[in-house]
């Protein structure tokens, strides 16, 4: 539960998931899928409903969890292989890892398995955190002098990613502005100064 | 929580501040009884008599012309610095140790207007020091880059082989970890967080107490219709 305030982790449950309802859905049918041709979804149907209702779904046995093709699949793996860096991980989805790890978690408790470490969905977004990564660290540290560069890489990174980039950006161009100025901005407030010159009754009638 | 990742850190500024603290040695040009402040004691001040005191004591006497501050070993001699900086470029696991707060201390020591640049041996001393620390620093950053670089793949081996990295972070000072915190404890926490996902992500959402219903409980359970739009 330790993502429970993560905004990361609210907003990625928005993402489709595809699910095959095992009951079917009375009622719902156009609402779920507007290119259903009837109101009733009847079993065995395959629709895209939104990850947070996921595991209510399967959590009752109405729904079996499958892996979200548009942001995993499509020569993915391949690509991941070949070049993690290249890859524009943002076009597929801003939540690319916490999303995997929800979908794969859901699959695990729906097969009962404990491990999720073989689930190929894992092994493919740790691998592609791996590759990124080291992308990530060097334009992050090194984004001072180069600029464009770092505005090129920020379109495809995830939302996960261009935190943790920016980050640290912000903080290597604070100390960067740290080591070029002599004066401390560190500063006593104005009530303090104020009430050391003692003033402080005039400054607060004006 | 990831989205505080920035708020975490600590400017630069508070870190200047918190290593004011730190004792430096003086030679008072003033004549002061003890001063007893809440965290901590002054001793007597008395003219040409060496004492230690905190260095924001030491820069507010220096300001007033009431004192000279002793630069300290490690800042004041180019030997000492030079023979660090070859140690530091010859080593490549470990970090040479310097006090924890050598990138504040030095910054406001040297500062142009404030700082105490006059107490040292000669300008030319001052100038060499100054550069000599600056290539430490920079020695020392790139060698904390290539330990964050091998993050990566040391995280595969680990796995893997069940190897051991380690990235060196022995005597790394304050001002260099802080710098560096987002991205490592954002790095270490996502690699944690893939690698453990079992833990977390299936935890989420849902009533953990509540067990999975068996298909046949659910099919014999009453159909509930959704009204209809």
């Amino acid at each position: 539960m330790c993502d429970y305030y993560d905004k990361d982790a609210i907003l990625a449950t928005t993402e489709a998931c595809p699910v095959n309802l095992t009951h079917g859905l009375a009622a719902v049918g156009r609402y779920v899928d507007p290119c259903a041709s009837a109101n009733d979804l009847p079993p065995n149907t395959r629709v895209e409903v939104p990850f947070w209702i996921v595991p209510t779904l399967a959590a009752r046995a109405l729904a079996n969890v499958g892996t979200p093709r548009a942001v995993y699949g499509h020569g993915l793996s391949a690509d991941i292989g070949a070049d993690p860096g290249c890859v524009d991980l943002r076009a597929r989805s801003p939540y690319f890892y916490e999303l995997a790890m929800k979908v794969s978690g859901e699959k695990a408790r729906q097969d009962d398995t404990q491990t999720l470490a073989d689930d190929p969905l894992m092994k493919l977004a740790r691998l592609a955190f791996q590759g990124r990564y080291r992308d990530l660290l060097v334009k992050a540290l090194s984004g001072n002098c180069e600029q464009d560069k770092a505005v090129r890489t920020l379109p495809s990174l995830t939302s996960e990613e261009r935190e943790l980039f920016e980050s640290a950006r912000e903080a290597a161009r604070v100390y960067e502005q740290w080591r070029n100025t002599e004066e401390p901005r560190l500063r006593a407030s104005r009530t303090v100064t104020n009430v050391t010159r003692g003033t402080r009754k005039r400054s607060r009638g004006a | 929580m990831s989205s505080s990742l920035s708020s975490r850190l600590y400017t630069p500024d508070e870190m200047t501040f918190c290593a004011e603290d730190a004792l430096v040695d003086i030679v008072p040009r003033i004549a002061m009884p003890a001063c007893a402040f809440l965290s901590t004691t002054i001793p007597p001040l008395r003219p040409n008599i060496p004492c230690t005191v905190p260095l924001w004591m030491a820069l507010a006497l220096k300001k007033r012309h009431a004192a000279r501050i002793v630069i300290p070993a490690w800042l004041a001699s180019t030997e000492e610095l030079e023979a660090l900086l070859e140690r530091e470029r010859n080593d490549n696991k470990v970090f040479q140790h310097l006090t924890e707060h050598y990138l504040e201390v030095a910054h406001l020591l040297l500062a142009g207007t404030k700082g105490a640049r006059d107490d040292f041996a000669s300008m030319t001393v001052m100038h060499k020091n100054r550069d000599l620390l600056e290539k430490l620093r920079l020695v020392r950053e790139s060698k904390l880059n290539q330990g964050l670089e091998g993050l990566a793949t040391a995280w595969n081996s680990v796995k893997d082989e069940g190897e051991e990295f380690t990235v060196p972070l022995n005597n790394i000072s304050r001002m260099e970890l802080n710098a560096l915190r987002p991205l490592f404890q954002g790095a270490l926490d996502k690699f944690w967080k893939l690698e453990h996902a079992n833990n977390t992500a299936a935890t989420t959402n849902m009533p953990s107490a509540t067990p999975t219903p068996h298909q046949t409980e659910v099919e014999e359970a009453p159909v509930r219709r959704l009204r209809g739009r």
